[in-house]
């Protein structure tokens, strides 16, 4: 699209803002004459509450300033930006100028000046730093991300305070505008990585852009896979450790969920407080997540594979306790799983929806009052509240929520496949799961890394994999990395 | 940053081959072997796995002389009618091997674990699985076995290690009773569980001056850990079963492993859990013919190419070049059901047809080759 240049002639201008802004009550419109002789025509243009008083007094000052000059001064003042603004670029264009206005900056227009100067402010109405609500942590950090764009990387850049660390700024959405940021530390990124991330991200012409989510599903390789190949997170932390290991992040405005990547499977089961804890508990937990999750995909459906289709597997009293279980339920045991399994979810759902504490309530008297009643009620038997029950604790210990719900979605499919084909139905599907996860990538990594491949990378990333090794023997940063920074650790010399 | 070039490192070479060679040796070779050599099947073992190591060493030197994979030797270096005869026969050799590896595949999950469930419906399942693992291609195939060598390796040899406590010595003493000609057929069953070496042709290695060493080297040690598990699997089932016995069972293996009782009785009989283990293997196998029925395929397909676009959007895979080998699979699987003894009528296949045409050809592919150069 053909752009309109601001030209001196200050009616235009006012008309062209004017048209644009028509019936938007919101906008504010200023009209002044400045100059010794206050014949310099001037307007401010900018959108209601979204420019701090603050600013506003900086702005009244600045007038003040500009009236004791002449004509010719005032241009010279706004064209040198003798005010010391920062970000005080002018815009040449009136469309960059609307969209300024838009994005939450108080534009200036003088008569004279063929342009508009941009007094940056992006004053939108945000929620302050709060604790994270998720990926909780035991030692560590507890902020979390808010849902201004620039708050965030303000957040990032507290942590790591280095004139590497570069910020790709854009706009995505042809209505919204939304500010995109790609934050990344030059050197140790990738620069295909840099590239191929912005290229993704504006692949689409989009309507607006709500929230990360959007983007993650418009850039994402395998949009069919229920395995997210963006790795979010809430915590500042976690993206500023994200970013020393060489991955990008990508923040939306108006979003508190950044996007880390490349993302593959084992960085889904790390926390933060993986690397603030010795390295005995560290490990201990993060097998205790691999275990987790295995679990939270199988257990269900290894359940009625072995009671349906192999009890040989199981000693004859475990066999008659579950046999006495089930006495008097009427239900196919598949069918009471599938049951079961769809009511916890429905539980969830509900806890999730409804206000705080609420919520609590919902989890109490569906998990505790409703399967009481339901065991009481021979609807189904204790043994599959208990594997239900199990499952979902599992499953809440995968840290992130959406590499929990891929879990919880294939479990499912884990369910049918056991419940139809018993032990080998099961197996089937946990081989058709992993040859699924063998193929996806992330931004070229794939997604089984470090288990694959980690000869290209000296054994180094399977240091920090299944076990967490002493931090000390993590040395090397990953894979992703660019090749010739991957020395993130060594002892200094004396 | 990874590429996506169709090749696979060293590492995942050797843990495929694994899988490939020792699943379905350890699964159907016990039996027949302790019918024709019994105890002494050991030394059948030994001579089989010494000749196919002097087969890969032959594959080695054709690896050199040819610089380049096999498939690509064929297109540069040959003529059309050559090309596609010899492109053909390994084809169909692939599609009738995928066939019986989806037969006995079916066979072992029926018999073990889904009795009461069609053949036909557990081999449509399989062949199904199997048609999405290769479509990932063979970088996809590789990373699921590079992630499941330890967990099922593991498990496999702790269990046949826990069947010691029931070996009985006075089934392995009397060793060198069998004749020369039995000794050598045996070798000959051992050799024909190493025929998926013959692929090492189509694998895509580095363009280097030793092309294909750094592949031989790698399958050579893939072929020294599968002949010691079956080594080991073998003279623990003779010491448990004796050889008679041996000799009569459908998957002793498999029987084995529901002998085995652990202390605290939570797990009464593992054989259930552990057939995972042949079904990952076996996966393997299925796998790597039902690739190249795919990739032969394809290459067949592959047009002289005029640019680049055209040369990558050749080697997509199509989904009729992914259908007509599953279908052909399935049929063959089922075909072989219908018989009394499919796997003896396939063993008779491989060893009078298939295996002696796996030897000879890579020669001619280089003799071919060579001429057309010359010429």
């Amino acid at each position: 699209m053909e752009k309109t240049k601001i030209t001196i002639d200050i009616e235009k201008s006012e008309k062209a803002i004017r048209k644009a802004f028509s019936t938007c009550d919101d906008l504010k419109f200023r009209q002044m004459d400045i100059g010794r002789e206050r014949k310099v025509r001037g307007f401010l243009c900018y959108i209601e509450v979204n420019v701090g008083n603050e600013m506003l007094n900086v702005l009244g000052r600045m007038i003040a300033f500009l009236e004791s000059l002449s004509a010719e001064e005032i241009e010279q003042t706004v064209k040198g930006n003798t005010f010391a603004l920062s970000d005080a670029e002018p815009y040449e264009y009136m469309e960059d100028a609307i969209k300024g206005v838009l994005i939450g900056d108080a534009v200036l227009f003088v008569d004279g000046f063929a342009g508009a100067l941009k007094i940056p402010d992006k004053g939108y109405p945000k929620m302050g730093v709060s604790e994270s609500d998720e990926e909780k942590v035991v030692r560590g950090s507890s902020e979390s991300f808010t849902d201004s764009e620039k708050a965030n990387t303000a957040l990032i850049r507290r942590r790591i305070r280095n004139t590497g660390l570069k910020v790709k700024e854009f706009q995505v959405g042809v209505r919204s505008f939304t500010n995109v940021a790609i934050v990344y530390m030059e050197g140790l990124a990738d620069t295909k990585l840099v590239e191929e991330t912005h290229r993704r991200l504006t692949e689409y012409d989009i309507d607006g852009v709500m929230d990360s989510g959007v983007l993650e599903q418009l850039a994402e390789e395998a949009w069919y896979s229920p395995f997210p190949q963006f790795h979010s997170t809430r915590r500042p932390d976690r993206a500023a450790i994200a970013i020393l290991q060489g991955k990008v992040v990508v923040l939306v405005d108006n979003s508190p969920v950044a996007l880390m990547l490349p993302a593959d499977a084992n960085s889904f089961l790390k926390t933060s407080d993986d690397y603030y804890n010795r390295f005995y508990m560290a490990s201990f937990a993060r097998l205790l997540r691999y275990a987790a999750a295995f679990f939270a995909l199988t257990l269900p459906g290894l359940y009625l594979a072995v009671t349906n289709f192999h009890t040989q597997i199981l000693p004859t009293p475990l066999l008659l306790s579950f046999w006495q279980a089930r006495i008097g339920v009427p239900f196919p045991a598949a069918l009471e799983v599938l049951l079961m399994e769809l009511s916890f979810e429905l539980l969830r759902e509900a806890g999730v929806r409804l206000p705080g504490t609420l919520g609590n309530t919902i989890g109490i008297v569906g998990g505790l009052i409703i399967g009481q009643a339901a065991v009481d009620a021979n609807l189904v038997s204790p043994i599959v509240v208990i594997v239900v029950a199990f499952t979902a604790l599992c499953s809440f210990a995968i840290p992130n929520e959406e590499f929990a719900f891929s879990f919880r979605i294939l479990k499912f499919l884990l369910i049918f496949l056991s419940a139809w084909l018993g032990f080998f139905g099961f197996l089937i599907g946990l081989f058709g799961v992993l040859v699924h996860m063998a193929g996806l990538k992330s931004f070229d990594t794939p997604y089984l890394t470090p288990y694959v491949g980690p000869q290209l990378n000296g054994y180094q990333d399977e240091k920090d994999a299944l076990v967490r090794f002493p931090l000390r023997m993590i040395w090397k940063r990953p894979i992703y990395a660019n090749m010739n920074e991957r020395t993130k650790l060594k002892k200094k010399e004396k | 940053m990874y590429v996506n070039n169709g090749e696979i490192s060293s590492r995942q070479t050797f843990r495929l081959y694994v899988f490939d060679l020792m699943g379905i040796a350890t699964l159907l070779l016990p039996p027949y072997l302790a019918q024709l050599c019994g105890i002494d099947g050991i030394w059948a073992i030994l001579i089989g796995t010494g000749a196919g190591v002097l087969y890969l060493i032959y594959l080695g030197w054709v690896m050199k002389r040819m610089q380049m994979d096999a498939c690509t030797y064929l297109r540069e270096n040959t003529g059309v009618i050559f090309r596609f005869t010899t492109v053909g026969l390994v084809w169909l050799h692939s599609i009738i091997t995928a066939g019986f590896c989806a037969y006995v595949f079916s066979n072992l999950m029926q018999y073990t674990l889904v009795r009461e469930s069609k053949f036909w419906i557990i081999l449509f399942v399989i062949v199904l699985v199997a048609a999405y693992a290769v479509s990932g291609g063979i970088e996809s195939r590789a990373r699921v076995y590079e992630v499941l060598f330890l967990p099922v390796l593991i498990p496999y040899i702790a269990m046949m290690l826990a069947t010691i406590k029931d070996f009985e010595f006075v089934y392995v003493e009397d060793v060198f009773r069998v004749s020369g000609r039995q000794l050598l057929e045996g070798s000959y069953l051992v050799f024909l569980f190493l025929a998926p070496l013959f692929y090492s042709l189509f694998l895509i290695g580095e363009k280097e001056k030793n092309y294909g060493r750094n592949v031989v080297k790698t399958i050579l040690c893939s072929i020294g850990l599968s002949a010691l598990i079956l080594f080991l699997s073998y003279v623990l089932l003779v010491g448990n079963f004796g050889e008679n016995a041996l000799a009569k069972m459908r998957f002793p293996v498999v029987t084995i492993m529901s002998t085995i009782q652990f202390k605290g009785n939570f797990l009464k009989r593992m054989d259930a859990l552990m057939l995972g283990v042949w079904f990952f293997t076996l996966y393997a196998l299925l796998n790597l013919h039902l690739h190249y029925g795919v990739l032969l395929l394809k290459d067949a397909a592959l047009k002289e190419n005029k640019n680049q676009k055209a040369k990558q959007e050749g080697r997509q895979t199509k989904w009729w070049q992914l259908v007509v080998p599953s279908v052909l699979v399935f049929g063959i699987a089922y075909v072989l059901q219908q018989y009394e003894d499919g796997i003896r009528l396939f063993l008779n296949y491989y060893a009078y047809v298939a295996v002696p045409i796996m030897v000879v050809l890579p020669l001619v592919f280089v003799i071919v080759g060579r001429k057309n150069k010359s010429a």
